[in-house]
């Protein structure tokens, strides 16, 4: 009774003409910086929080919550259009998104993008509303021996992110981890290959590095190709129409991502990211054709859209049902749920029922708002292709350099990313392929240090992963896919050969 | 010369390795935890080492490296270089001059190098985008560099 | 083209000028200093950190209840915990335009030898709110009090771990130290791990680590979950308000500690006296202002005003118990 109440409450809230407004006020900021590169959800939430004081708490929320489903939404965009990440969970996006605007099907990308995040947001939402009580247990359950178990298992993706040279992808994934032991070592403050720069102390941003290797080394290419008569299909947006086929290569990895990526979004600490590329890799071993993975595969885009947006509703888990952060982006909106006095935690479902069921239905709103934006923008924004290269060209390196620079106001960011970009170029001179770098950057450091910690906590004892159920499960299944896959393939080739 | 691509990569990522484990080795030592911050660098370096040598003896799987291979000539070298030149001038600036100033200074001259040829077109760009930019943060509370202009 | 980067160049020079011009005004002639343009506060931080918040919370009291009549901007200069951000205004030598805003980072990193600066190369114009920590157990732990805690840590300190925020010789780790050592502890006993994703509470409640060190803040609502409890805060005093002043002092426990989180505001480096007492007068006056009650009850912060003079011999007193526990922790440079 007292549940239907609050969802009663909740639908007045969330349905109301201010509801409704500040729902689109939240999802518009959202998409908007999303898409501009860098410029993520925590800034943005972050600068929020004083300038909501004093506002209706439910309506600040609501709206809060909207800049950050939002932005993981629009945030596709430039990693479609640019191959420039608008945001950490959208990396996996580019690997086929960029090819297909690259081939002349921008309008078809963005139509997809659009699509499977409405799908995969509001599947994530529906499990969230059904299933929160009964995945707090599983949320809390993972310690530091699990951790690093669930990132072994996620960097065994590697594997599948080579194309051609299996040493070529392990060679950029071990470097991609050594980037990411740069920095101050959590466990014994040591600071690593800093070379006593104080810049470095803090690490080296994701985006610096997302971007570096990805926006900035294909606009290398850019720069080379610039006068390049055969490549015209790139002023091509195409059409937006989505062909039956389309529809059927979307469905498998939709309905497959959206509970995956929702059950890797309740885990704190893992998030939309992982899950995209969780999202991507999977649906690539699943593929019946994945050698077109790379290339502007459908299923390729579908995957990790999905996958990314339904995490950002599991995200919500945590943060609702016990009060604990399992992202940076969660971390600032529960800094914005105590300035607003509410402590939100295991008692928040029972003594603000209201406000829980008005953000949850206000989500659905919200998706359905960036749906409809979206789409009908599609046309306009793509038309950022067919601005002419050279401008193209600078306007992506001020986007990035925007980005780059708001995310801690440090000029030497700036020239790192640089450094990365021209890291990023000559990989691709080499064909050493980009997306294992990144991922092993994502997953090395806190791999390592759940490692140490977990080993720290059992003295030095290896036993503490054989122990823990789920750690030597997450073992035993990152072990079969590191052996089933090439299993597989020799049954197969001994098959069609008899 | 598209052999000896890889072998070139290999010995750099070689040599990368090398100055990578040199720096982990110099890592004082902290005592009260089982596992140093050292450990996992060395692994890293030696796996690092490993796969370089494995390259370097890979073969090249030579028609696919004829298909898609980035061609650099010299004139494309030196706008690359000059680019790159002219970013590092945009960073250096970019807290002196300002954000809207820096930012006009450097789509103007890029798009210009680049081969853009309506100069009042390009004018007009370089100097509405980075102003509406300026707003947008300044509407969200975040201060971009103000720079020499007086008046924001 | 040519004409165009022509009428550039001129404009560029223009601009120039004008802002020569602007920079040249000064207010320092006559006795009483006020400023005449904008200030700029820093965040060594980014958005909605706790640096971040305090500096844009008092920038708009500042600016709403008319304190300060200048425009007040918030900037962020994320890095090294802190140190990017202190080496950036150690360049505003002398200029009453630049404050920022500091917490015990401001002590123990330097002496871990990450940054350069350390307080005693800026000028401590007031500090304004205190936050205190914590020692958390889960709720059906062995312990009751920060003494059995301690007791079982000197048997058998390799059954317990304690986790916390920051990375070892920072504030969770070392407010945990200070106590245990106060009771007699080695410190090196001590296991420590520091978690930096967001997951303490998780590694608390499943049981990874047995001791959560934090703000107080952060441990309320488990509480009244019945999920965990608080064995002591670092305060001289029971907190005020509902859960908290349930929560024991360690004081009150037979150990003679305190830790405060304190945060208070600096200027640069050789600030003029007399924009340091204008500065001063005005946190004063933000200290005593009802709007910045309310807000400091928002957020569960508690009044702790001190003057530059009383903030800087604050400060010294910190500087050396904090030298002295890395020292023993071997964490010094």
């Amino acid at each position: 009774m007292d549940i239907l109440n609050g969802i009663s409450q909740g639908l007045q809230v969330a349905l109301s003409l201010e509801g409704i407004l500040f729902v689109l006020i939240g999802v518009l900021i959202g998409t908007l910086i999303g898409m501009i590169p860098g410029l993520g959800p925590i800034t943005a939430i972050g600068v929020m929080i004083p300038i909501s004081y004093g506002m209706d708490i439910h309506l600040a929320l609501i709206m809060m919550a909207g800049v950050y489903y939002g932005a993981v939404f629009g945030g596709s965009t430039s990693s479609i259009l640019l191959n420039a990440p608008g945001i950490e969970g959208t990396i996996a996006t580019s690997f086929d998104g960029y090819p297909m605007a690259q081939q002349g099907k921008a309008g078809k990308a963005l139509a997809i993008a659009a699509i499977c995040s409405f799908v995969g947001g509001t599947v994530g939402i529906i499990l969230l509303m059904s299933l929160a009580p009964a995945l707090a247990t599983v949320a809390i359950a993972f310690g530091p021996a699990e951790y690093f178990a669930l990132m072994l298992l996620a960097l065994m993706a590697i594997t599948s992110l080579s194309d051609g040279s299996m040493s070529k992808a392990l060679i950029s994934g071990v470097l991609g981890f050594m980037v990411a032991t740069v920095g101050i070592d959590g466990q014994t403050g040591t600071p690593r290959f800093t070379f006593g720069n104080i810049n470095l102390l803090d690490g080296i941003e994701f985006l610096v590095i997302g971007l570096g290797l990805f926006a900035i080394a294909e606009v290398a290419i850019l720069i080379i190709n610039r006068n390049n008569k055969s490549q015209t299909k790139l002023h091509k947006i195409g059409s937006l129409r989505l062909t039956k086929q389309d529809f059927k290569e979307m469905r498998g990895p939709m309905s497959r991502q959206s509970l995956v990526g929702f059950l890797i979004g309740v885990l704190p600490g893992a998030g939309a990211t992982i899950a995209s590329f969780i999202g991507y890799t999977s649906e690539k071993k699943l593929a019946k054709k994945p050698e077109e993975f790379g290339k502007g595969s459908v299923a390729g885009l579908a995957g990790p859209e999905t996958a990314n947006n339904a995490a950002t509703s599991g995200a919500f888990v945590p943060l609702l049902s016990l009060g604990i952060p399992g992202s940076g982006t969660t971390a600032v909106m529960l800094g914005a749920f105590l300035v607003m006095g509410i402590q939100p935690g295991p008692l928040l479902m029972t003594e603000q029922p209201t406000l829980f069921w008005a953000i949850i239905i206000s989500m659905y709103i919200g998706n359905i708002f960036l749906l409809i934006l979206n789409l009908p923008l599609i046309p306009y924004i793509s038309k950022i292709l067919l601005i002419p290269r050279p401008m193209l060209i600078s306007l992506v390196i001020f986007f990035c350099v925007i980005g780059i620079y708001t995310l801690s106001f440090n000029v030497f960011d700036l020239y790192l990313l640089l450094f990365f970009g021209v890291i990023g170029f000559l990989m691709k001179l080499v064909k050493i392929p980009p997306a294992p770098f990144i991922l092993a950057f994502i997953l090395g450091d806190m791999m390592e240090q759940s490692l140490r910690k977990a080993l720290t906590i059992s003295n030095g004892n290896l036993s503490i992963f054989v122990e823990r159920p789920i750690a030597m499960s997450l073992l035993i299944v990152s072990l079969l896919s590191l052996v089933i896959p090439p299993l597989f393939r020799y049954f197969k080739r001994k098959n069609a050969s008899a | 010369m598209i052999k000896s691509k890889n072998k070139l990569a290999a010995t750099i990522i070689f040599v990368i390795s090398i100055v990578y484990m040199f720096f982990a080795i110099r890592l004082p030592a902290y005592d009260l935890v089982p596992v140093d911050s050292d450990v996992v660098p060395y692994v890293l370096g030696v796996l690092l080492l490993i796969l370089s040598i494995i390259l370097f003896f890979e073969k090249d799987p030579k028609s696919e490296d004829e298909e898609g291979a980035i061609k650099i000539d010299k004139s494309a070298l030196k706008m690359l270089t000059f680019i790159a030149v002219i970013f590092i001038l945009y960073a250096i600036l970019f807290e002196v001059l300002g954000f809207i100033v820096s930012s006009t200074l450097f789509i103007f001259v890029s798009s210009l190098a680049l081969g853009y040829k309506k100069t009042m077109v390009n004018v007009i760009v370089s100097i509405t985008t980075p102003i509406v930019f300026y707003y947008i943060f300044d509407l969200l509370q975040i201060s971009l560099p103000k720079g020499i202009l007086p008046f924001l | 083209m040519k004409k165009n980067l022509f009428l550039i160049a001129i404009s560029l020079t223009i601009l120039l000028i004008l802002g020569a011009c602007s920079d040249s005004s000064s207010g320092t002639t006559d006795g009483e200093w006020t400023p005449e343009k904008s200030i700029e506060i820093v965040a060594p931080s980014g958005a909605g950190g706790g640096w971040d918040t305090t500096a844009r919370m008092a920038a708009k009291v500042f600016d709403e209840e008319g304190i300060i009549d200048q425009n007040i901007g918030v900037v962020n200069k994320t890095g090294g915990g802190g140190a990017v951000g202190w080496a950036y205004i150690a360049n505003y030598d002398g200029d009453p335009y630049h404050l920022f805003v500091a917490s015990p980072p401001i002590i123990d990193v330097p002496l871990s030898g990450q940054s350069e600066y350390d307080h005693t190369d800026f000028t401590p114009i007031a500090n304004i709110i205190a936050d205190y920590g914590a020692f958390v157990v889960k709720a059906d732990a062995k312990w009751d009090t920060l003494p059995e805690l301690f007791d079982d840590l000197k048997e058998d300190p390799s059954s317990i771990t304690v986790i916390g925020s920051s990375s070892p010789g920072s504030m969770d780790h070392l407010q945990f130290v200070r106590f245990a050592k106060a009771y007699g502890v080695d410190v090196k006993d001590i296991k420590y791990v520091s978690e930096q994703d967001g997951g303490e509470l998780t590694a608390l409640l499943n049981g990874s680590v047995d001791v959560f060190s934090t703000g107080v803040a952060e441990t309320v609502e488990q509480v009244r979950a019945g999920n965990v409890k608080v064995l002591a805060v670092t305060s001289e005093e029971r907190l005020q308000g509902d859960v908290f002043s349930d929560f024991p002092t360690a004081k009150e426990q037979g150990i003679d500690e305190t830790f405060v989180n304190w945060r208070g505001f600096f200027g640069p480096p050789n600030m003029d006296e007399e924009a340091r007492k204008y500065y001063e007068n005005a946190f004063k006056e933000l200290s005593d202002n009802d709007a910045w009650k309310e807000i400091r009850a928002q957020y569960g912060w508690d009044e702790m005003f001190m003057g530059s003079e009383e903030f800087a011999k604050f400060l010294d007193e910190q500087l050396d118990v904090t030298k002295e526990l890395l020292d023993e922790l071997g964490l010094t440079e």
